[in-house]
Order: C-alpha cells, then sequence, then structure tokens
C-alpha cells in the first residue's frame, strides 16, 4: 500500500537530496524539479475523496497517516489541496528560476522547503511544526544570501525572529495542553493566548516586527523571495487557522474576531502607508506581502461571516500577483544591469521593455484589487462582509487602497516617462525581450482577467482548503 | 553533593553566556559555548534517563565544533592577542548581561511558583539566563558568526526549560536537526564572507 506521507514529504525530500547532488547539470536538475513538481501538484488535485486511484482493473490505496517517533504524520484528502498549491508555487518558480539566475541551490531547496511546509501542515500534535517552521527559516538561508555575495542583516533578522517566535507557541500550547475548553478569562489563558499571539505576530511580520521582509526583499533574489514569501503566507495563515479551530480558548476569547479584523485593517493601512513613500522596486514585493497579510488577518477576523472563503479565492490570484510582480522586477534586472531598482531610474522602461513593464503594472493592479484583475473577486467578497463600524474600519481601508494606488501611479508614471539618456527609440525597441518572456508575460496577463471575469476557476482548485475546519465554520 | 553540582554547573553556564556576550574574541566564544553545553548537560532533568542530556551535549559539541573548525580552517578570524582591558562596548554588554542574570535570579521563585512548578530551579534559572542573554547578543551584534552564537546559545536555554517541562523524542530530534543546521549555517556565513563579491 501506497502512502501520502512517501508521496509529497519523503519522494521531494530524496529529489532535493539527489538535486543537491546533480546542481551543477542545469538542465537536468531543471527537469527532474519540474516534473516531480508537476507529478505531485497533478496527483494532489487528481486524487479522489477515497484516496483509491483505479487505473483499469488495477486499484492504488494510499494511506493517509504514518508514524515517526510516536507521533503521526497525516496527509488527508482535505490537505491535498493546500499541498498541491505549494508544490505548484513550486514547479511555477522553477520555471525561470536558474534563467533568472538564483541560487544554484534552488531547484533543490524549493522542493525541501515545500516538503517541510507539508510536514508542518501534517504533523500531529501540530505544534510541532513551530520547530519545523523554524528549520525551514534555516533551510532557506543559501537561497536568500547565495555565495557570492554578503550576509546581509535581513537574512539575519529573519532567522532571528522565527526563533524568537518558535518558542512563544511552543510554551503556549503547553500551558494549555489538553486544556480545550476553560473559562476564558482566566489568567492560564490570557497568558497562552497573548504568547500565541505574539508568536504569530512575529511568524506573519506583523507591524512592528515586519522590519525584516523589507531587509529581505531588498538584499536577495526577487524570484527567491517571492517564493518563499508565497509558500509561507500560504502555510501560516492556514496553520493559524488550525489553532483556533483546535483550541476552543482561543477562539473564544472576548473579542477575539474583532481584534482579529482590527489587526487586519491596521496591518493593510500601514503597509500601504510605508509602500506609498518607497522608491524601491524590490522593497514593493516585501510590503505588498504585508498588504496581503492584511487582508488574509482580515478574513480570519471575518470567519463567522465567511471570510475564510476569500481564502480559497485569493489562493490563485496571489500566487500569480507575486510570480508577475518579481518575474518582472527580476527581469528588468537582469536586462538592464545598470538599473539599479529605483524608480527615478525606470524613465524610457516601457518603450524599451513593453511586455515586462505590462506584467509589472497588471500584477501590482491585481493585487491592489483593482476591478476586472484576479485579486479583485476576492477582496471586494472581502469588504462586502465587513459589519457596520460607523465606517471606521471602511475608512482605513479607502486610506490603504489610496496608498497602494499612489505608488502603482508613481511606477506607471516613470515607466511612461521618456528615458534621460539620449537613446533611440528605433535602436530600443525591444530587442531584449525574448519569445520565452513574451510567452509567459501573455499567459500571466490572461490569468489575471480569467480570475477577474471567472473566479470560481480558481476557487474550484482549492476549495477543499476549509475542508478541516469544521468548528471554526460551524460557528456561522 | 549532586545539588551543589547542579548549582555550580548553573553558575558557570551562565557566566559563559555572559561571556560570549561580552567578548569578541574567537577562540574564548567557541569555547564559552562549549562550556555551556556541558553545563546543560549536567543542570538538564534527568527524569527520562540519561539519553535527553547526552544528545543535548553532543549535539551541543558538534555545533561548536563545526564552528570552530570552520573559522580554524578558513583562517577567517586571526589569533587575537588576549588582552584583560575591556572595551566601552565589552563593558556595557557586560553590564546589561549580569543585569538581566540578577534579573533572573530575581524572578526565578515567582516563575517557578506560578508558570513552571514542573521546573526545578536551577534548570529554570540556567535556561532562562541563557534564553535573555542569547536574546540580547542578538540585539546587541551584527556579525553573522556572533549571531549564530546566540541563536545557538537562545535556543540551548529554551531546550532545558522546554526539556523540564515536557518530553517528546521528535521534538528532541527536531532540535537537534535544527541547531545542528544553525551551526552549518554559521560555517556558510563565514565562509560566504570570505569569498570575493560576484558584481
Amino acid at each position: 500500500m501506497m502512502n501520502t506521507i512517501l508521496i509529497w514529504i519523503l519522494i521531494p525530500a530524496l529529489l532535493s537530496l539527489a538535486l543537491a547532488l546533480l546542481q551543477r547539470f542545469t538542465k537536468l536538475s531543471i527537469a527532474v524539479t519540474l516534473l516531480g513538481s508537476g507529478f505531485l501538484l497533478l496527483l494532489a488535485f487528481l486524487m479522489p475523496e477515497d484516496l483509491i486511484i483505479r487505473l483499469g482493473s488495477r486499484q492504488f490505496v494510499f494511506a493517509d497517516s504514518y508514524e515517526v517517533f510516536g507521533r503521526v504524520i497525516s496527509i488527508t484528502k482535505a490537505n491535498l489541496n493546500l499541498v498541491g498549491g505549494l508544490y505548484l508555487c513550486v514547479f511555477i518558480w522553477n520555471l525561470f528560476a536558474r534563467s533568472l539566475k538564483t541560487s544554484q541551490w534552488f531547484n533543490a531547496l524549493s522542493l525541501l522547503i515545500a516538503a517541510l511546509w507539508t510536514i508542518a501542515l501534517a504533523v500531529q500534535p501540530f505544534l510541532y511544526a513551530t520547530v519545523i517552521i523554524l528549520l525551514i527559516a534555516v533551510v532557506s538561508i543559501p537561497l536568500l544570501s547565495p555565495r557570492g555575495s554578503k550576509a546581509g542583516p535581513g537574512v539575519l533578522r529573519y532567522i532571528t525572529l522565527q526563533a524568537i517566535a518558535m518558542p512563544l507557541v511552543l510554551l503556549s500550547a503547553w500551558m494549555l495542553s489538553g486544556i480545550e475548553t476553560a473559562p476564558s478569562a482566566s489568567t492560564l489563558i490570557m497568558r497562552a493566548a497573548a504568547l500565541v499571539l505574539s508568536g504569530f505576530a512575529i511568524w506573519l511580520a506583523l507591524f512592528p516586527v515586519h522590519t525584516w521582509v523589507p531587509m529581505v526583499a531588498q538584499e536577495s533574489h526577487p524570484w527567491t523571495v517571492s517564493f518563499l514569501l508565497v509558500l509561507m503566507q500560504s502555510s501560516l495563515t492556514i496553520f493559524f487557522i488550525y489553532f483556533l479551530e483546535e483550541y476552543a480558548w482561543l477562539r473564544n476569547l472576548p473579542r477575539m474576531w474583532e481584534v482579529l479584523r482590527w489587526a487586519g485593517i491596521i496591518t493593510i493601512f500601514i503597509s500601504s502607508l510605508l509602500i506609498s513613500f518607497q522608491n524601491k522596486l524590490r522593497r514593493i514585493l516585501a510590503y505588498f506581502y504585508l498588504w496581503e497579510m492584511g487582508y488574509a488577518l482580515l478574513a480570519i477576523g471575518l470567519a463567522q461571516e465567511g471570510g475564510l472563503n476569500y481564502l480559497q479565492l485569493i489562493f490563485m490570484p496571489r500566487i500569480l500577483g507575486y510570480a508577475g510582480l518579481s518575474f518582472s522586477i527580476a527581469k528588468l534586472e537582469q536586462l538592464e544591469p545598470d538599473f539599479d531598482g529605483k524608480f527615478n531610474a525606470l524613465p524610457g522602461f516601457f518603450h524599451r521593455f513593453p511586455v515586462i513593464s505590462l506584467v509589472l503594472v497588471t500584477s501590482l493592479l491585481s493585487l491592489a484589487g483593482l476591478p476586472m484583475l484576479a485579486s479583485f473577486p476576492a477582496k471586494r467578497y472581502l469588504i462586502n462582509l465587513l459589519p457596520w463600524s460607523g465606517y471606521g474600519m471602511e475608512t482605513w481601508l479607502s486610506l490603504g487602497f489610496g496608498g497602494v494606488l499612489i505608488v502603482i501611479f508613481r511606477i506607471i508614471y516613470q515607466l511612461v516617462s521618456p528615458s534621460k539618456k539620449e537613446i533611440a527609440i528605433i535602436k530600443a525597441v525591444s530587442i531584449s525581450e525574448d519569445a520565452i518572456i513574451i510567452a509567459f508575460s501573455t499567459i500571466l496577463i490572461l490569468l489575471f482577467f480569467i480570475g477577474g471575469f471567472f473566479p470560481t476557476m480558481y476557487s474550484e482548485m482549492f476549495k477543499g482548503i476549509l475542508a478541516p475546519f469544521e468548528k471554526i465554520l460551524l460557528i456561522n | 553533593m549532586s545539588e551543589i553540582i547542579v548549582f555550580i554547573a548553573t553558575m558557570i553556564g551562565l557566566l559563559a553566556g555572559l561571556l560570549n556576550l561580552m567578548r569578541r574574541k574567537w577562540l574564548i566564544n567557541v569555547f564559552g559555548l562549549a562550556i555551556q553545553y556541558l553545563c546543560i548537560f549536567i543542570v538538564f532533568p534527568k527524569a527520562e534517563g540519561i539519553s535527553p542530556a547526552l544528545i543535548k551535549i553532543i549535539v551541543g559539541l558538534m555545533s561548536t565544533l563545526i564552528i570552530y573548525l570552520t573559522i580554524l580552517s578558513s583562517g577567517a578570524i586571526r589569533r587575537d592577542p588576549f588582552s584583560l582591558k575591556f572595551t566601552a562596548g565589552e563593558l556595557f554588554r557586560g553590564l546589561s548581561g549580569a543585569f538581566l542574570i540578577f534579573l533572573v535570579f530575581l524572578v526565578a521563585p515567582w516563575l517557578s511558583r506560578e508558570v513552571f512548578p514542573q521546573s526545578s530551579s536551577s534548570s529554570l534559572t540556567l535556561g532562562l539566563g541563557l534564553i535573555l542573554l542569547g536574546l540580547l547578543q542578538l540585539g546587541a551584534k551584527t556579525e553573522p558568526l556572533y549571531i549564530i552564537i546566540g541563536l545557538l546559545t537562545f535556543l540551548s536555554g529554551f531546550e532545558l526549560l522546554y526539556g523540564s517541562l515536557e518530553f517528546s523524542t521528535m521534538l528532541e530530534a527536531l532540535f537537534a536537526i535544527v541547531n545542528l543546521l544553525i551551526a552549518i549555517a554559521g560555517a556558510y556565513f563565514i565562509t560566504k564572507d570570505l569569498e570575493p563579491e560576484k558584481l
């Protein structure tokens, strides 16, 4: 009998080990990673509910759990949508990882990181995931700080904060081990809640412990950073919901949901306030991560109103947004070696790199949640769920939206402005945008519009994400 | 007799942590780290047998050895002349660290009574002390080597504290992997910083 743990954890981990040895054979390494992740994501999405694959008269039965050191690791059909999503990211990011000159370890480590996130979401008791999350941070070091570059303070701060968050969550869980319900105002509960919420605030990079995100984004390759951030964001939000699902004491805390809603709104507002003052493209990626995190928190805070549906709606648009944004930044840096990433170096780029510029602008507008683009249905859905707060939440959200729009229009203005250097337009017309860039960009832009007009196409892919959260969903 | 040994180990462990926080002499730091792990081995609760404590010291010493050998083979940091004079920074870090240790001794009885009744006073004192000294080191230094030592100190303190509360083989295995990987990351940072930057 086969086992889901073997398929989605052990095989990618072993593949990653083999790829670490094969890293110098670039083409082989890419091919193995793409085939491996492609197979894993297809199998995850196509796996039937009963975990039995029938091929003619033959049946392949998959067990959904495995015991390690007396603890159970379990991947059920309900988890497979998210696992499939993780391997989808591995597949998309590995398509261009080597051509964008990321670390030579990218193929191997991207598979390993996806496998580790899968363990983090599958281990029982799920508290042990806290250590695995720190493990993921340490494993990411060669990607974020590849050889040939100095170790920046951002990477070190990232590892440090991940290490600090781990004990907070682990201790809180120990404090209340065995207690599923208790009077919500007891000192013990309040202590544990303070610890667990502080731990998650650090993990989710909420203000003011968000500083590592822009630092890392500035120091490291945008393609790598976006890969790590998209996996982290998707997995951590689900992990946080696991906590709320498992611990009644946490979800029954007085005004817990309201606090989460406001935490989301404040994160959205602060990230957009900070983003509006930025003048470097790489940092925009970081602040959009925080902006998306704000919406994710808002969705969790609106769980009682059905806000969690946002998570399945946003999954694909977010992947597309990060991919488009980081791809365009990385390509611009690659094609224009003198480009230092600052906005004031962008003039003339629209004439010279029209396709990449279009992807950049479309990705930004989509992430912002503009109509007709992929993120719009999810964000509109969420805003429609906001309870009446005397225009309080709406005001802050609108201000937040304003900040993001300001930075996007600044970028568009710079892109379409004529170049300061005297470069003849004819000479500068997009000779550097090859067929692969044009094809990928066209597909991305099409996917943004498909998501905007037919949101159910993407939400159907990830509809199973919410299946394990019966208790939270029952609150409705 | 054994209580006296445990008490002495607690004090030496805290002093080693303080020394690591204060001085920027790589040989002293690596030696301090090794002493720290030795003291953790002595103080670590033996309710589950000696093997958890043995794992801690083996993993700890291996981590220390990884860092030591990397520094030694890369020649990254030359052997500094030993000096008893303290710089202003060292004095500041030393005083801050001493204040933290004082704070730990002050707060430990209350914590032991109210929050961690399962922990022995020595586990709690050494664990908390190392956590705080590690945190201070993480905040006070920016060089990768010292950040890694700070991380190892912080984690070793937490492992000691958590080990006195609960035992899980899987968690022990995960902690061991994390510690070794952090040491390897430290070695990676040390060798990487020696390479010429790619333009």
